[in-house]
């Protein structure tokens, strides 16, 4: 027997109270014979089991005092609110550290009315940006807009021809996530801001460059230092309308036409005929013109695209189509003092979808263009028109309406 | 033990050096055999026999046993001294406690007064002082633990059942207890 084994088995205390058998009590006698150590162990045990059993009587008596079953419930049901809570602040940390990850610039609504998604075309893309994002930069015409959408949205405008054969074309506009189809311009989704223009201090807007993190912290709805200036900008903001070529055949211009033979919509959709030549072609008509500049116009070369679709119009100055798109187009650029024509001519037009479209884009480069009477005008009349942009134009009218209350009374 | 005597090896030829020794009659053999094994013997007469005063009579007269039979040669093995003293120290122990049985426990003539050193009682009285206010500092579950296992005989599960604690917990505790104790009065314990 070792002086480890008696301490680990708790020999002595089994041994003071001749709980040990008969050989293991002789074993241990024989040790402490001869080790002091343990002698020692064994004295101090008796005199602490001596002192103990002068005052058993008292120890014995003693109450302990034991915590109430109403605290220990208290204590439970505290510590289940704390992880609740804590529960609840972590999933919103993730869902918003997902939202921040899927895009930077995203910023949540300021007001229950929602501004359209925005898209503005431009060469000023950041460095730092995302491929898709560059390729949206590339259609610009070297203007200081910046064309910024997301990886999705980018992957889906351009993407050429749909399951279907339909060609679909969402050129330059984000995936809206509320949105079933890539293509529909979002009137109720929570708007994604990527890029906006800024009012200077003199009043007009000007285009701004920077990061996307810069422009999500610049565009931070719910800033405090949120300027009117970011607001109209934010209401300015213009994204490209979709183009359908499923439409186009029933979409005849005014002045009709022969169609060029060179030029089909699906080679020109395919993009394997590259950049088509038609004012090259003696017999190309509007129609032609119109096709070619929308091909450039879901490639999201804008600036090709607004000089094809001028020829169309030069050709039909009616073309209701061709004005919308090439209106749309000056806008996408940053010229909005050019948007306005085609766009008035636009908003003339019979076929509601084409004169909402016409109104709505008009209050837009009104609105870039600080006329915000003439913008709530405009967007008055594309809400009261039936279209699938009604309900974003009633949006923006309460938004611009209030700004301008806001004018009125500072 | 001697320094020399640390190891079991060197331990059993130290012994049967010692034997062979007050064999030969050498007095400071027979005196070096009581300094060893009186302490020990008197601490298992005490555990065995619970009277302090009847274990020092006891020791003395196992050493006296013991001396006796190694002088007329009685240990066949030298060095299993430690064995012998031991069966020696539980012969006359169980004697004593037979005839203890038989006597009357109101014998006022066996009463003596105890012939302990003055300064041994004192310095007992005062680590028994120190020890009782160490205990005092524990708290009352701790002392109905160590009450309840050193003194009752409990094992650990039957403690942990009475105190509607945790197995670990009651070891946790009395492991606690008794390194404490040790720490603080291991040291001050009386040296053979």
């Amino acid at each position: 027997m070792t002086c480890r084994v008696i301490d680990q088995a708790e020999v002595i205390p089994k041994y003071l109270n001749d709980q040990l058998a008969p050989a293991a009590r002789d074993d241990f006698e024989v040790h402490i014979l001869e080790c002091p150590e343990c002698q020692d162990m064994v004295e101090l045990f008796q005199r602490v089991r001596e002192q103990l059993q002068a005052r058993a009587h008292e120890i014995r008596t003693y109450r302990v005092a034991r915590p109430s079953l109403w605290w220990s419930w208290a204590a439970v049901a505290a510590c289940c609110v704390i992880v609740v809570v804590i529960g609840f602040r972590w999933v919103g940390g993730l869902h918003k550290l997902a939202e921040f990850q899927k895009g930077p610039h995203q910023i949540p609504a300021p007001t229950t009315a929602s501004p359209p998604l925005v898209q503005t075309a431009g060469s000023g893309t950041s460095p730092s940006a995302p491929p898709a994002r560059k390729q949206a930069g590339e259609a610009g015409s070297g203007n200081s807009h910046i064309a910024v959408t997301n990886a999705p949205g980018a992957a889906s405008a351009g993407s050429g021809t749909s399951d279907s054969g339909t060609v679909q074309v969402a050129a330059g506009t984000e995936k809206n996530s509320q949105s079933a189809n890539p293509n529909e311009v979002s009137t109720t989704g929570t708007p994604e801001v990527n890029k906006f223009e800024r009012a200077g201090s003199d009043g007009k807007l000007t285009p701004e460059k920077g990061t996307a993190a810069e422009s999500a912290v610049a565009t931070n709805a719910t800033s405090p230092t949120k300027t009117r200036a970011d607001e109209i900008a934010q209401l300015a903001a213009v994204r490209a309308l979709p183009y359908s070529f499923s439409g186009l055949a029933a979409s005849q211009p005014a002045g009709g036409g022969v169609t060029r033979g060179s030029h089909s919509s699906a080679s020109a959709v395919s993009g394997t005929t590259g950049t088509p030549q038609p004012g090259t072609s003696g017999s190309s008509t509007a129609q032609d013109y119109f096709r070619d500049g929308m091909t450039a116009y879901v490639e999201r070369r804008y600036e090709t695209a607004a000089d094809l679709l001028g020829q169309a119009v030069r050709l039909d100055p009616e073309f209701g189509e061709a004005n919308l798109y090439l209106g749309i187009c000056a806008l996408l650029q940053g010229k909005a003092g050019d948007a306005i024509s085609p766009l008035q001519s636009a908003s003339r037009q019979k076929k509601s979808a084409i004169a909402q479209a016409g109104h709505f884009y008009l209050a837009k480069a009104y609105l870039k263009l600080g006329q915000l009477a003439d913008a709530e005008a405009e967007l008055h009349a594309a809400a009261v028109l039936p279209g699938r942009l009604a309900g974003e134009a009633n949006a923006l009218v309460q938004r611009v309406h209030a700004l301008q209350h806001a004018d009125t009374n500072p | 033990m001697d320094a020399e005597c640390g190891t079991a090896r060197a331990h059993e030829d130290c012994s049967a050096e010692l034997v062979q020794r007050i064999r030969a009659g050498d007095p400071g053999a027979e005196e070096e055999l009581v300094k060893n094994y009186r302490r020990g013997l008197v601490i298992i007469a005490t555990v065995r026999t619970r009277d302090r005063e009847a274990a020092q009579d006891l020791a003395q007269e196992i050493l006296i046993a013991v001396l006796k039979a190694l002088r007329d040669g009685q240990l066949r093995e030298a060095q299993k001294l430690g064995a012998f003293i031991q069966g020696t120290a539980r012969n006359v122990i169980n004697n004593y406690l037979r005839l203890r049985s038989r006597r009357p426990e109101s014998d006022l003539e066996s009463i003596e007064e105890p012939s302990t050193d003055p300064v041994e009682e004192f310095e007992s009285a005062d680590r028994q002082r120190r020890i009782r206010r160490e205990l005092e500092n524990f708290s009352p579950v701790d002392q109905q633990i160590l009450l309840l296992s050193l003194v009752d005989g409990h094992s650990l599960v039957e403690v942990a059942e009475r105190c509607k604690m945790s197995h670990e917990a009651v070891r946790a505790r009395r492991s606690r207890m008794i390194r404490k104790i040790t720490k603080k009065f291991g040291g001050v314990s009386h040296r053979g």
